[in-house]
């Protein structure tokens, strides 16, 4: 959306930089010269948001607190313009010394002024593109249809991701050493791994959050992700160990270079230093973790063609079977995706269905062509909506190359030899939209000596018939359908790290989402793709001497413990300093030897002082003494 | 050494956009401050300090009057409509070192006690920045004799022979030159080796001048001393023809010598 330029602020910090702060508005017309507003001690706060003092947060925000002094002049914004506006109305720029520092967007809840005559302080909060990436869902679409694909790393995280929210052009440094060993020497990292944007959709609830995809990422190579500079700047806390920093710098989705960046700073008493530490600072520590332990469930790629609705004639869905009446309804954006509408047939209710194969049966000669195998378990996703009608059936079969060796899915999950048997979805109460899914039981054995299956996923016209929504249509509508095939029997799985070194701390499990399982048929199987031909992929190296080729999530495990195989000094107190960024480590000229990574900051700009600053101790890679383990879960069910 | 009395150091605070002399104040007083930072930290048991934030307050007292210069009222005026005043303080009336910044009134007061004057007692703390410039003095300078008489002969007496001044600026110094024309005065005083303070310009009649004194000036002079030359190669009336450039007589300049 287009911003015009209404207000600015400007000031000298103390140590001679000047700040110019810019509020620009989406509502109304470009004024002729943008309003001065009268600047309020401190005008200016920046805040990094890390919820707690843990270096392994994935996306750490940042927000400001601008402050301004309302005289009452008609020129000045009223506190309620800001109050009362939508998030992204009013967008904030902040130069430094005429070079863009950062952009972010007012946030009017977060925002106090006093309830009294004017003159006053306001206070208006803002946070910068990635504090905001909560609020905007992962680009899904591309021409109007789902984009159900691999798409490669950088595409994930900025071009369907944070470019949604960053200006365009925006640059994003990554500094990380690991690698997977089959991609050629030399080739940029983002660019050449994929993730499946399955991974980033729910055929529930949709797509995922900008934040919650970009962490997911951030989370699977343990790295913390923030803007400073305005670039989006990627760092794995493991590499924080080198003495000199060569960063990849991302400044398109196919350009990329490396540069050299300073990322030392030091703290003392001398004022060449970069910082200087004000008496009030307090050296602690934290604890180390006796054991970490991270849960990936797995999850499977659709195999079904055409699941969206994608391709319709008129009167049939390409790959699926013919049904009377069938529709498809829906504008296919986002938020209106397409829908195969199944009408309710009154001469034979509940008698048709859509029906698609995945893989191929001949008996004469038997041949078959059948991506389950004996042992699979398999993962149906089925969301719905009723439009006077209550019930409608689905029935998935397996099927060798012997007829005898059909099996139906009962609604349980579990497998029922012979019988045409059916899952009954009943809708609930008067409530029109649902979802029916289910993990199977894994498929069993059977007495015919075949391995392999094809599935027969059928979706039957509803039958019972109710009068809640008026004089529309009767039927059902059946929105994205997911069938996967999990190439394994288990649920989830589980990966541990145990520290030798004897302390208690223990983290809360956590979920994790992207890792090496070598099935290309996982959609959470990061992959490369050298030759057209997506493969998993393999063992992640790092040009550091004391790190050996190993799956990802080995790594992340791995790093947990590494930063945290003792207790870690932490340093908090105040500084002052208008040189130091986010993406530096400190060193102190009185603890030498320690390079220490900032957690959490509140920076007072026009006074050039850090009033609150934490600071963690960086551990170097392969330090922990660790016994690492990865094991299955079959019992739980969906 | 140049002391600076409290009576002739005044305060002015612009009226109306002109500086206006607080005729009534009979106590100005400034108090400069500055915050400090401790950065001590682990290098050793001395206390060690960063420089904070710098802020100055002002306190006025004097007599209150209601109509002179800047009077009481004129204070009260300021100090309802909560405007920011401008106000400086100097000893000059024109140039010289002037403190200046911008005040915000804090406190009138006012005390009228049965024995004695109606007095009022102002404070104000500093908008910004406290300058301090340091100005060019002017003045008006004539060509004068050894007495300060206005040289004979003006408004034209030349050539003439134009000297410097003694250490104390009291009497008459080294010979500068020659000077056939007011140009060549203002060039012989403006460009001596001497002059480290002062810059001259031409003035009303030929023998006047306008003169600018560093603030820093060791005296400010009141005349440029000179004296009437003989008729360059002509004049016959002494026996040594020309002028003495110094005190014993020893060497003859003049060029109607030569």
């Amino acid at each position: 959306m287009p911003y015009f330029n209404k207000y600015y602020l400007e000031f000298a910090d103390t140590r001679g930089s000047n700040y110019r702060i810019d509020i620009l508005d989406s509502v109304g017309s470009v004024p002729t010269d943008p309003y001065k507003l009268q600047g309020s001690t401190p005008a200016l706060i920046t805040t990094r948001l890390n919820e707690n003092d843990n270096k392994q947060i994935g996306i750490i925000g940042r927000e400001i607190t601008l402050s301004y002094i309302y005289t009452g002049n008609a020129n000045e914004p009223v506190p309620d313009d800001f109050f009362d506006a939508p998030e992204r109305r009013f967008r904030v720029e902040v130069r430094i010394n005429s070079v863009l520092d950062g952009v972010y967007y007012v946030k009017g809840d977060f925002s106090s002024a006093p309830y009294d005559a004017p003159p006053y302080r306001v206070q208006i909060k803002a946070v910068d593109g990635l504090a905001y990436t909560k609020s905007v869902d992962f680009d899904m679409m591309q021409d109007n249809l789902l984009y159900y694909d691999r798409i490669d790393l950088y595409e994930a995280a900025m071009t369907r991701g944070l470019l949604q929210v960053l200006d365009p052009g925006t640059k994003m440094n990554v500094l990380n050493s690991l690698y997977p060993t089959n991609i050629a020497a030399g080739l940029k990292m983002l660019f050449n791994v994929y993730v499946h944007t399955d991974n980033f959709f729910d055929f529930t609830t949709g797509p995922l959050s900008t934040h919650e995809a970009i962490n997911m990422i951030a989370v699977n190579l343990r790295c913390r992700v923030f803007i400073e500079e305005n670039t989006v700047w990627v760092v794995r806390i493991q590499d924080l160990t080198y003495s000199i920093f060569n960063i990849d710098q991302y400044t398109g989705p196919a350009a990329a270079e490396t540069i050299e960046v300073d990322m030392i700073a030091t703290a003392g008493p001398s004022i060449s230093n970069d910082a200087t530490p004000i008496s009030t600072g307090t050296k602690s520590s934290q604890p180390g973790y006796k054991s970490v332990q991270y849960k990936a469930a797995y999850r499977s790629v659709n195999r079904l063609v055409n699941f969206d609705w994608r391709s319709f004639d008129g009167s049939s869905f390409e790959f699926w079977g013919g049904v009377e009446g069938i529709e498809r309804r829906g504008t296919g954006t986002i938020a209106d995706l397409y829908r195969a509408f199944l009408a309710y047939n009154f001469t034979n209710p509940g008698s048709d269905n859509l029906m698609q194969e995945v893989g191929f049966i001949q008996t004469i000669p038997p041949t078959l062509i059948g991506p389950a195998f004996v042992g699979d378990t398999l993962e149906i996703t089925i969301p719905y909506n009723f439009i006077n009608t209550d019930t409608f059936n689905i029935q998935l079969r397996i099927q060798s190359n012997n007829p005898g060796s059909v099996h139906y899915l009962s609604s349980g999950g579990s497998w029922i030899p012979g019988i045409a048997s059916f899952v009954t979805i009943k809708r609930s109460k008067k409530k029109q939209r649902g979802s029916y899914t289910v993990i199977t039981d894994p498929i069993p054995t059977n007495s015919f000596g075949t391995n392999n299956y094809a599935v027969f996923l059928s979706i039957y016209t509803p039958t019972g018939l109710v009068d809640f929504e008026g004089l529309a249509t009767a039927g059902v509508e059946i929105f994205p359908v997911k069938l996967g095939i999990n190439n394994s029997s288990s649920k989830s799985f589980v990966t541990k790290a145990v520290n030798a070194a004897d302390y208690s701390k223990v983290n809360d499990e956590e979920p994790f989402n992207l890792f090496d399982n070598g099935d290309v048929f996982s959609a959470n199987v990061l992959t490369v793709n050298p030759f057209g031909d997506h493969e998993p992929v393999s063992a992640w190296d790092s040009d550091k001497a004391n790190v050996s080729p190993e799956d990802i999530e080995y790594h992340m495990t791995r790093a947990y413990i590494d930063q945290y195989s003792r207790s870690v000094r932490m340093w908090e107190g105040s500084m002052l300093s208008n040189t130091l960024k986010y993406y530096q480590l400190v060193e102190f000229s009185h603890i030498p030897g320690k390079r220490f990574l900032q957690i959490s900051t509140t920076f007072d700009n026009e006074n050039c002082t850090y009033t609150s600053m934490n600071m963690l101790e960086v551990l170097e890679e392969g330090n922990a003494e660790l016994t690492y383990t990865e094991y299955d879960i079959e019992e739980e069910k969906d | 050494m140049q002391v600076i009395k409290g009576k002739d150091f005044n305060l002015y605070i612009e009226k109306n956009g002109t500086p206006t002399r607080v005729c009534n104040a009979t106590d100005f007083i400034l108090r400069q401050t500055r915050q400090t930072i401790e950065i001590s930290g682990p290098q050793g048991q001395d206390q060690d300090f960063a420089a904070g934030k710098k802020g100055y307050t002002l306190n006025i007292s004097g007599v209150v009057t209601y109509i002179d210069g800047f009077s009481f009222l004129d204070l009260e005026t300021i100090f309802n409509n909560a405007s920011r005043a401008v106000w400086s303080g100097r000893d000059l009336i024109e140039g010289g070192v002037v403190h200046t910044g911008t005040i915000l009134l804090t406190n009138l007061d006012w005390a009228s006690p049965v024995r004695g004057d109606f007095t009022f007692d102002c404070s104000a703390v500093g908008c910004g920045p406290k300058e301090t410039l340091k100005l060019p003095i002017p003045s008006e300078v004539y060509l004068a004799d050894q007495n300060f008489e206005r040289l004979f002969g003006c408004p034209n007496p030349y050539p003439i022979s134009v000297f410097w001044y003694n250490e104390d600026g009291t009497g008459q110094g080294d010979l500068l030159g020659i000077a056939h024309n007011q140009d060549d005065v203002i060039n012989l005083f403006n460009n001596s080796i001497f002059n480290e303070y002062y810059l001259i310009s031409a003035a009303d009649t030929a023998c006047d001048f306008n003169l600018l004194s560093n603030w820093d000036a060791p005296f400010i002079p009141t005349v440029i001393f000179a004296q009437a030359t003989p008729a360059l190669g002509s004049w016959t009336g002494r026996n040594n023809e020309g002028s003495s450039p110094n005190q014993n007589n020893s060497e003859l300049s003049s060029p109607g010598y030569v």
